[in-house]
This record gives structure tokens, C-alpha cells and sequence, in this order.
């Protein structure tokens, strides 16, 4: 009936303030909304971490961590539960991001600062494409039932083997898809007052 | 004691009874075995079962496990929205798979059928490609029937409860309920958005580049909000005891039982046994 | 008992330029009933935030001063220690919601499962705080699918929940509908009977001065006037600060016209008002109906706003609006009627973001259904009622530029335009600014300001005072009557009737999507019946004017006092 006082979670997660536990399901509605909004827009990419991007930025990355499993966990019970296994991309990206973030790489002053945040794109997009391919190949042998399986039937058509069609496909979406992601979650970041920014999004951006 | 035990039924039948027509969670509610096992018990087996399918090298064990669970959750009466999204995820996949893996599958050897086709002159699917294509097939099959089953035979305050009991945190119980429940209410905040934003002369139907930009005149103003209500928020939740270390109580009792608990130990032998059978 | 002490209180926020509030020394005697008023950014939720003790536990900045509730010091306690004894209920009727409930009860037990009480006491404790607030009825319903008023009752259950004896409202009522907001109310007159002390932050005292033992009001970070409400309220310079209530203007002026001893205190409440001035008129056996309901005249050629018998129909077959035909030319239109009524979708008509399913609607001549959104933004600008929809900007001139920019107006014209709008609403010294950095009132104007910018011939605003302080509303009233002075359509929906009385030249009464009444301000008001079915009340003074027997229906104190001898 009553609860343990202290349970492993709470250890894992002792440091969150009551902010960042609020802030988690914020950043799982933006990236579902967010990422059904590029349909509104007929914006032809996923656009469907920039919650987690955010929570990075804004909380940091084990904070962002939780909210990317978060967000395929959600997703699993109102979509369909063969988005869970790709969590682990988002809290990959959580955690690639976060970590950038802290070492000041979102911290833009002069023009030339603007190379760190494509350093920050390239890292998570290579992050992205490390993690989700060895999942598409085991778990999914390389086929989602979406439109990037066309690529790995060229691929696979062309001679080549399962390993290597799945990173091609992963290739030629995921890059572009992620880069956006951290590219329109700093502009949006940004557009926060100060005042409204929980304490590591001030230290981050400012 | 009578009394405390009506008063119980009675909340239990009240949040499980309420209207979750507007919610996103899919709960339906019922008394069959699967809705009365403990969901802590129904996750194990789920997580189990998929761990044992994908242990498995051959797709006719994870075709007899779906077949077996798709009994089982259609005897919960789940068969009808576990069917919806199994049609709406599986057929996709399936005629992705089949296609692509039975045409281009690179151990592909022995030929299933050869259809004609003009242009192309013929379509070869090969055995391999085909059995790979079902393996992968039914192995997620298992994965989504498991897991809606519980989603679905399972009140997610239940499952909160449950898991809370056998130590997760109550913050990570209440970012799951959270989020559940913030999803709808920021697509109508995204709605309302899109509202004014078009008011001020926001063009939906202007080049990549505007509607780019219009996704961030959107976005904005959505996290923006939601960062000033997170404010109220947090301090309504610590007003409520959220950071309060000590013993907590819950509003609805989750029962496990001795069967149940003998269902997670067999899962648990179950699958230690297939693995060392693969292995071996 | 908590009694409440503030000693020298002074803080300001780590992100803020200038102490929020500055050397506040007052003491609040157990079980009292304490009223803040006074302008936005005067330091009210500083204060309020000080009991509880969310500063200094939760806010980063320097809090000088000692804050004592009940003996001990707010600094030495923690929030969830403190909330035993202090309980807070917010503005917005959603966000303090936990979000986490799928049912009313599961959000008022939330906190009595975190306390660790056994289950009978949270499902009893539940049940009873639910019974206080008066919507036992609701137990069973999903919290995120209420209306305000209801919301803000769960929330305020939620908080009773955890008994603790000192209650802060922090403008609990200035989001929600007059109905709403009257249901609140009441429960909070009744709180103080039944010994709780009760701290409330509102710019709505005509209902709540009748109930105060003390007021306080708050301007630039200090407390600037304290004492009774009657005294308070006919202090001098005490309009500029808030919106003394009518009751009291009635009664200041029947003092200074010597009808009444000017050493009796003044009248707070409306029947008070009225016993005062009884004797003073004279009732005249009823001279004829001069409040008739007029038709539109026809549209002369082509109204700006034309509504061909529309009808609209949301999916799901409710009917919103069922057959409305009406055409608007100039002046300012203020659209009243309840929640439900239709309003909004009417408005939503206005610039094509709805097509009728029946019917046609045309805007200078165009028809909305030949026409996109982002074209007839040309021809209607239009304002929605929560400013954070549609704001952005890094700054308050960028936010007021976008509208026109998006219009593609050349560098000339976006200029001109937009320093009108900044002129307008008196935002100069903030153009710089973030608009989240402003108060909810400012960056509300900054949200209207960044429409009229757009230089439509017609203005659509929807709930303008909402939320709104006393100088606020009088320089909403003032843009408007400029903006209908230069040719523009104003259209106002509105559920504040005093604003109405002051500054339309027309008035619609919507209900259940179709038009109750619709004439000038004199003619509408006059018909109290006809608007009680649509849940609008007429204006005070012209309340008071109908319950003293006037034939003729009155629209403003002087117009009162013309019958007064």
C-alpha cells in the first residue's frame, strides 16, 4: 500500500528540481506536436526531437534523457508500440546535446560562433545515425512501412547488404532531419525571456 | 471494514468508469483475467515474450506466439482495438517487407514464385527473403500485441500505482500521466495558435522557406506558454507534497497476487531457457 | 492561528531591475478578510508569493526583511511544509492543475497521497473539499475538460484539501467568464466565515469590497493606501490606481452633492447604493417605451461586414450560429452574450479561419469563401483573447512589426503604421523590451497593438480588458475611440458590460448562436430580461436605474444624477 520512501529513481534522479520533472512532459508534447505540425506546414521532414532538443538546451541532459524515452514510451501507447525502440535515439541525442550544451556550444556572441552550432547539428545527427541504424537492422531487419524503405530496396536491389542499406536510408534522412531539429530548437530557445528560462537554460544561452 | 471495502470498489469504479472518451490512452474497462492480472506482472510477460521472440531464429514460433495472444487479449475483449492498430502499423510493414525482402533479400536463393509482369518482364520472390520478411513480421506482431494488451486492459493510474509499489519513483508515474494528458491539450494550444498567427497574416501556403519560418512563429509562442504555465505548476505541485520524501499512499489498491508473482518467475525461466537453447 | 507579519520586506528578482517590492511592513490578524488592488506590476503577486513562502524557496533573487506566519519565519520552512498552513490558488484556472489526473477526485487527492494519509481520510477529505467548493457533482469528470470557472474550483478544492487556515487568491477570477468568475466569488465571501484568513489579489472590487475587512492598495512596490475599503476607496487619487467600484462613486458623489452627511462612511455594496439614493428620486409613472429595440437599417450598398443568413455548423452537427443576418458599417460594435453563444465563431467568420455552412459572409465585398486567411488579413485584423497565442518577438517593436510585414506593406507604410500602434497604446519606453518581460495587462496591449498595426480597415478585438488594469482599460477606451473617430470598424466582443456602456455606439447581444438584441447601448441595456437569457448583466449605474423605478434607462452616474433631486 504505502510506497518506499526512497526508490532507485529517485537516487538516478535526486538532482531534478520540480521545474525539470514539469518541464519533462512539456518537451514530449512538443515533440509529438511539433512533429505533426510539418504536416500542417507541408514541411517535408520528421522535425520530431525538437522537445528534446529544447529540454537539453533549457534543463540539460539527463533531464532531456528521460523526456526522449519519455516521448517514444507516450508514443507507444498512442501510435503504435514499435516507436519504443527507437527511445534510445532521442535519449542518445538527449544526452549528445545536453552534454554540448554545457560545454557552452550553444552560446552564440559572435558570428563565427554560429560553427558550433553546426558542430552541435553534425554531432547529433552522427549521434542519431549511429544509434537508430543497429536498431533498424536488428529489430526491423532494415523495413519500417514508411517512405524511406524505398531507399533500402534500392540498396538491397543494387547488390548490397542489409547493414549497408539501413545506413543509407538512415543517410539520407536522418542528417538533414536532426540538423533542422537543433537548428529551429536554438532559435526557439533563444526566443525565451530570460526571466521565463529555468536556471541551466540562463547559464546556456546567456 | 465493509465499509472501507465498498468505499474502495468505489472509487475504483469511478476513475476506471470515467469518461476517457476526449484522453488519448485507449483503457477499456472489463474483469477478464488479463484486466485483473497486476500490470506490473503483464509488463514482465510482455517485455519476456518479446525478448523470447526476438531470441528466436525462425518466424513459425513468433507466428504461433502472436496467434496464442491475439486469443488471449481478443478473450479481454481487446481484439477490436488491438486489430486497428495492428491493420493500420501492420499492413504497411508487412507489404513493405514481403516486397522488398522477398525480391532483394541478399541470401535470397530458392524461388518461391515468379509472377509476370510487363515491362519488368517477371517478379522473382524467393523463399529466404520471405521467411526473413515474416520473422521480422511476426516478431513485431508479438511486440504490438503484447504490449496494447497491457496498454489496453490496463488503466494507466493502475499502472502508475502498480509500478510506484515496486519502487518507481512518483515523479516518473507523474511525467507518464503528465504527458499522456498534455498531448491533446497542446494540440488545441498549437490550434489556437495557428488562429492567430494566420489572423496576423501568417501564410500557410507560402514557399518552404515562409512555412519554415512559420513552424517557428508556431513553436514559439507554444513552448513560451508552456514555460509560463510550468512556473505555476511546479509551485502548485511542491504546495502538494511532490518533493515530500516519506511514505506516500495511493487512492486505488493494485493487487498482486501469488499466481502473478508465479508468472513473472516463469517468464523469467522462459526466457533463460530459449536463450540457452539458441545458444546451444 | 496565523497571524501574518511582514517585516521591512523587501525583494527583488534575480532577473528583475528594480526591487518588485520595497520596504513592506504590515501585519494581517488571524481570520481577516485582506483585499490587494492597485496597477499591474505593483508588487501584488510579490506579496503574494511571499506567504507561502515560494520566495525565497522557489524564485532566485535578494529578499530582504522577515516574512512570520504563525510565529515562524516563511525562510526557515519549506514550500511543502508551509502549504499545511498557507494555501495559494493561482490566475490561470489550468496551470495549477497538476495534469496528471484523469479524474476530478484523483487531482484533489494528489496531495493527501503525498502526505501519506490513509485511504478512507483522502477519499473522505476529498469528497468534503470538493462538497466546500460546490461541485461534488464533478468528481468523476476529466480535470483538463472543465470550463475556467470549474477549474478553478477543483483547484481551489485541491487546496482547501490540504486544510491549511490562510488562503492567497492571486487574481482568481480575471480569466474566467462573469459567471465563472461570480461562482468563485461567492465561495470566497463565504471563506472568511468559516475562519480562514483570506488574502485576496483583485481588479474586480465591485463585488468584493462589500466583503473586506481591509484594503490594500499596492503601486510601484509598496504599499501606497491601507485602511477599510470605504475609506480607502474615496481617498483622493485612488482612480488612477484602480477601478473604484460604482456603488462607491455613486456614494461619493450623493456626499459631495450634500444628499448624504458626508461623515457616513460609503455605501460598498449596490443595495446600499440604491437605499441611499431612494429618497433623493422621484419616480415618474412610466412615460412610454423609450427603449425599443431598432432594426439595422439595411446595408447601405456594401457594409465593411456583411452576414447573409449564416448558419455554421461544427462537425459533430452542434449548431454555432443559426441563421444571423446582420451588417456593420462603422463605429465601435460590442458583441456581448454568454459563453456558448456564439461569439466566437462569429468571429471567427470575420477573417475566413471559419467558412458558413450556410449562408455567406462578405468583407468589403469580398466573400470569405473565395478569399485565404493571410488575404482577408488585409481587410480584418484581428486580436484573440490570450495574448501568449501569438507572440514571439525578441522585442515589443519586432512583435508590431511582424502583422504588416506579413502583409507586405512597403518600409514606409510598416513604419508609419506601427509607431501609430506603439503611440497608441503607450509603449515607447518598453519597444526594446521582451514583451514576456511585461505584466499580463502590457502585454496585452502590445498583442492589440501589434494588430492595429496592421492598419485594417476593420479591428476585431476579443476580450480586450480581460485581465486588464484601471489604466489600462481607460487607454483601450481611449485607442478605440480614436480608431472609430479615424473611419475604422471596431468590433469588440466582450463580456465586460462597462466598457460597452462607455464606448460602443452599438451593442449586440448574442445567444445561442443567434441575435437577442441589437441596438445602441440604451436600447440593449434597457431590455434586462431579454439579456438575462444570454447570462449578461446590464451595467451597475444601469441596474440601479432600473431597480429606483427610472423610465428612462441610464448609462452613467451623471445621466443618474440628472434625476436625482
Amino acid at each position: 500500500m504505502a510506497g518506499e520512501s526512497i526508490t532507485i529513481t529517485d537516487r538516478i534522479s535526486g538532482r531534478f528540481t520540480t521545474l525539470a520533472w514539469v518541464l519533462i512532459p512539456v518537451a514530449v508534447g512538443i515533440n509529438v506536436v511539433g512533429g505533426a505540425l510539418t504536416n500542417v506546414l507541408r514541411i517535408p521532414l520528421f522535425l520530431d526531437s525538437i522537445g528534446t532538443l529544447l529540454l537539453a538546451i533549457l534543463a540539460g541532459p539527463l533531464v532531456a534523457a528521460v523526456g526522449g524515452v519519455l516521448t517514444n514510451v507516450v508514443l507507444s501507447v498512442v501510435r503504435s508500440p514499435t516507436m519504443l525502440p527507437f527511445g534510445a535515439t532521442q535519449a542518445a541525442i538527449a544526452l549528445v546535446a545536453g552534454y554540448l550544451a554545457k560545454r557552452g556550444w550553444f552560446l552564440i556572441r559572435e558570428r563565427r560562433d554560429y560553427l558550433k552550432l553546426a558542430g552541435v547539428a553534425v554531432a547529433v545527427a552522427t549521434t542519431s545515425v549511429l544509434v537508430g541504424w543497429p536498431l533498424l537492422v536488428w529489430i526491423f531487419g532494415g523495413i519500417t512501412g514508411t517512405a524511406p524503405d524505398i531507399i533500402v530496396g534500392i540498396f538491397l536491389a543494387a547488390g548490397f547488404d542489409i547493414e549497408i542499406a539501413a545506413l543509407g536510408s538512415q543517410l539520407v534522412i536522418e542528417p538533414v532531419d536532426k540538423a533542422a531539429c537543433v537548428v529551429i530548437a536554438y532559435v526557439i530557445a533563444t526566443s525565451v525571456p530570460d526571466r521565463y528560462r529555468p536556471s541551466f537554460g540562463q547559464r546556456i544561452l546567456s | 471494514m465493509t465499509g472501507s471495502m465498498n468505499a474502495e470498489r468505489d472509487v475504483e469504479t469511478l476513475i476506471e468508469g470515467a469518461d476517457g472518451s476526449d484522453t488519448l490512452f485507449e483503457y477499456q474497462p472489463g474483469s477478464s483475467l488479463l484486466h485483473r492480472l497486476n500490470p506490473v506482472t503483464k509488463l514482465v510477460c510482455s517485455v519476456g515474450l518479446v525478448l523470447i521472440v526476438f531470441l528466436l531464429p525462425d518466424f513459425r514460433g513468433p507466428l504461433l506466439l502472436s496467434i496464442a495472444l491475439f486469443a488471449l487479449v481478443a478473450a479481454a475483449g481487446a481484439a477490436r482495438s488491438v486489430g486497428t492498430v495492428l491493420v493500420a502499423v501492420g499492413a504497411p510493414l508487412a507489404l513493405s517487407l514481403i516486397l522488398i525482402q522477398g525480391l532483394f533479400y541478399p541470401e535470397n536463393e530458392s524461388i518461391l514464385v515468379a509472377i509476370g509482369v510487363p515491362v519488368i518482364d517477371q517478379l522473382v520472390f524467393y523463399v529466404e527473403g520471405v521467411e526473413f520478411a515474416l520473422l521480422i513480421l511476426f516478431r513485431l506482431t508479438v511486440l504490438m500485441i503484447a504490449l496494447l494488451g497491457t496498454i489496453i486492459t490496463t488503466h494507466p493510474k493502475k499502472m502508475t500505482i502498480a509500478l510506484m509499489e515496486k519502487g518507481v519513483s512518483n515523479k516518473i508515474a507523474y511525467v507518464f500521466m503528465a504527458a499522456l494528458q498534455f498531448i491533446p491539450q497542446m494540440q488545441e494550444r498549437a490550434q489556437s495558435i495557428l488562429v492567430a498567427q494566420q489572423a496576423r497574416g501568417l501564410d500557410t501556403s507560402a514557399t518552404l522557406r515562409q512555412r519554415v519560418r512559420s513552424y517557428i512563429a508556431l513553436m514559439s509562442p507554444l513552448l513560451i506558454g508552456t514555460l509560463i504555465a510550468t512556473e505555476t505548476r511546479a509551485l502548485a505541485l511542491e504546495s502538494r507534497g511532490f518533493t515530500r520524501s516519506g511514505e506516500r499512499t495511493y487512492l486505488l489498491e493494485v493487487r498482486d497476487t501469488g499466481f502473478g508473482r508465479a508468472l513473472r518467475w516463469l517468464t523469467a525461466l522462459a526466457v533463460f531457457a530459449v536463450a540457452g537453447w539458441v545458444i546451444a | 492561528m496565523s497571524r501574518i507579519v511582514f517585516e521591512n520586506v523587501t525583494y527583488e528578482y534575480r532577473t528583475g531591475e528594480s526591487p518588485a517590492v520595497e520596504d513592506i511592513d504590515c501585519e494581517i490578524d488571524s481570520g481577516s478578510f485582506i483585499g490587494i488592488a492597485g496597477p499591474s506590476d505593483a508588487g501584488k503577486s510579490t506579496f503574494c508569493r511571499l506567504v507561502p513562502g515560494y520566495i525565497p524557496h522557489y524564485f532566485d533573487g535578494a529578499l530582504d526583511g522577515r516574512t512570520v506566519v504563525g510565529g515562524a519565519d516563511i525562510a526557515d520552512a519549506s514550500i511543502g511544509d508551509l502549504a499545511g498552513q498557507v494555501g495559494m490558488l493561482f490566475e490561470n484556472p489550468f496551470d495549477q492543475l497538476t495534469g496528471a489526473s484523469t479524474t476530478v477526485l484523483e487531482e484533489v487527492a494528489f496531495g493527501l497521497e503525498n502526505l501519506g494519509l490513509g485511504r478512507e481520510e483522502i477519499v473522505d477529505r476529498s469528497i468534503e473539499s470538493l462538497r466546500r467548493v460546490g461541485i461534488e457533482e464533478l468528481i468523476d469528470r476529466n480535470p483538463q475538460r472543465l470550463s475556467g470557472g470549474q477549474s478553478q474550483r477543483v483547484a481551489l478544492a485541491s487546496v482547501l484539501a490540504m486544510q491549511p487556515d490562510v488562503l492567497v487568491l492571486d487574481e482568481p477570477t480575471s480569466q474566467l467568464d462573469p459567471h465563472g468568475a461570480e461562482a468563485v466569488f461567492d465561495i470566497v465571501a463565504n471563506m472568511k466565515s468559516r475562519g480562514y484568513t483570506v488574502i485576496v489579489v483583485s481588479q474586480r472590487l465591485d463585488r468584493l469590497a462589500p466583503h473586506l475587512d481591509r484594503l490594500l492598495v499596492m503601486d510601484d512596490g509598496r504599499i501606497a493606501h491601507d485602511g477599510p475599503p470605504a475609506e480607502v476607496l474615496t481617498e483622493p487619487g485612488i482612480e488612477a490606481l484602480v477601478d473604484v467600484p460604482e456603488a462607491v462613486r455613486v456614494g461619493t458623489r450623493l456626499r459631495e452633492e450634500g444628499y448624504v452627511d458626508p461623515d457616513d462612511p460609503v455605501a460598498l455594496s449596490v443595495e446600499a447604493a440604491i437605499s441611499e439614493l431612494r429618497p433623493h428620486v422621484e419616480t415618474p409613472a412610466a412615460d412610454g417605451g423609450t427603449t425599443r429595440q431598432t432594426k439595422p437599417e439595411p446595408g447601405v450598398d456594401e457594409s465593411p461586414i456583411d452576414f447573409e443568413n449564416v448558419r455554421f455548423e461544427y462537425e459533430g452537427g452542434v449548431e454555432a450560429l443559426s441563421g444571423i443576418s446582420l451588417s456593420m458599417d462603422a463605429g465601435c460594435v460590442c458583441l456581448v452574450g454568454q459563453n456558448g453563444a456564439g461569439k466566437t465563431t462569429f468571429v471567427k467568420h470575420l477573417n475566413g479561419l471559419l467558412d458558413p455552412t450556410g449562408g455567406a459572409v462578405r468583407i468589403e465585398g469580398t466573400d470569405t469563401r473565395d478569399a485565404r486567411v493571410a488575404q482577408l488579413a488585409h481587410h480584418v485584423g484581428l486580436a484573440f483573447q490570450n495574448p501568449n497565442d501569438q507572440l514571439f518577438h525578441e522585442s515589443v517593436e519586432a512583435e508590431i512589426r511582424y502583422g504588416p510585414t506579413n502583409l507586405g506593406y512597403d518600409e514606409d507604410r510598416i513604419e508609419e503604421a506601427s509607431e501609430r500602434a506603439i503611440e497608441r497604446l503607450e509603449l515607447d519606453d518598453v519597444r526594446e523590451d521582451n514583451p514576456y518581460d511585461l505584466g499580463m495587462p502590457r502585454r496585452k496591449l502590445v498583442a492589440v497593438a501589434s494588430v492595429l498595426a496592421m492598419d485594417t480597415p476593420i479591428v476585431v478585438l476579443d476580450e480586450p480588458t480581460g485581465g486588464q488594469d484601471a489604466p489600462g482599460i481607460e487607454l483601450l477606451g481611449t485607442a478605440v475611440e480614436e480608431l472609430v473617430a479615424a473611419g475604422t470598424l471596431v468590433v469588440i466582443i466582450t463580456h465586460d458590460v462597462e466598457f460597452a456602456r462607455r464606448h460602443a455606439d452599438r451593442v449586440i447581444a448574442l445567444g445561442a448562436g443567434e441575435v437577442l438584441l441589437d441596438g445602441t447601448p440604451r436600447e440593449v441595456f434597457g431590455r434586462a430580461e431579454t439579456l438575462a437569457e444570454t447570462d449578461v448583466d446590464p451595467p451597475v449605474i444601469t441596474r440601479i436605474g432600473a431597480r429606483l423605478g427610472l423610465s428612462k434607462t441610464v448609462l452613467s452616474i451623471d445621466g443618474l444624477f440628472d434625476r436625482v433631486d
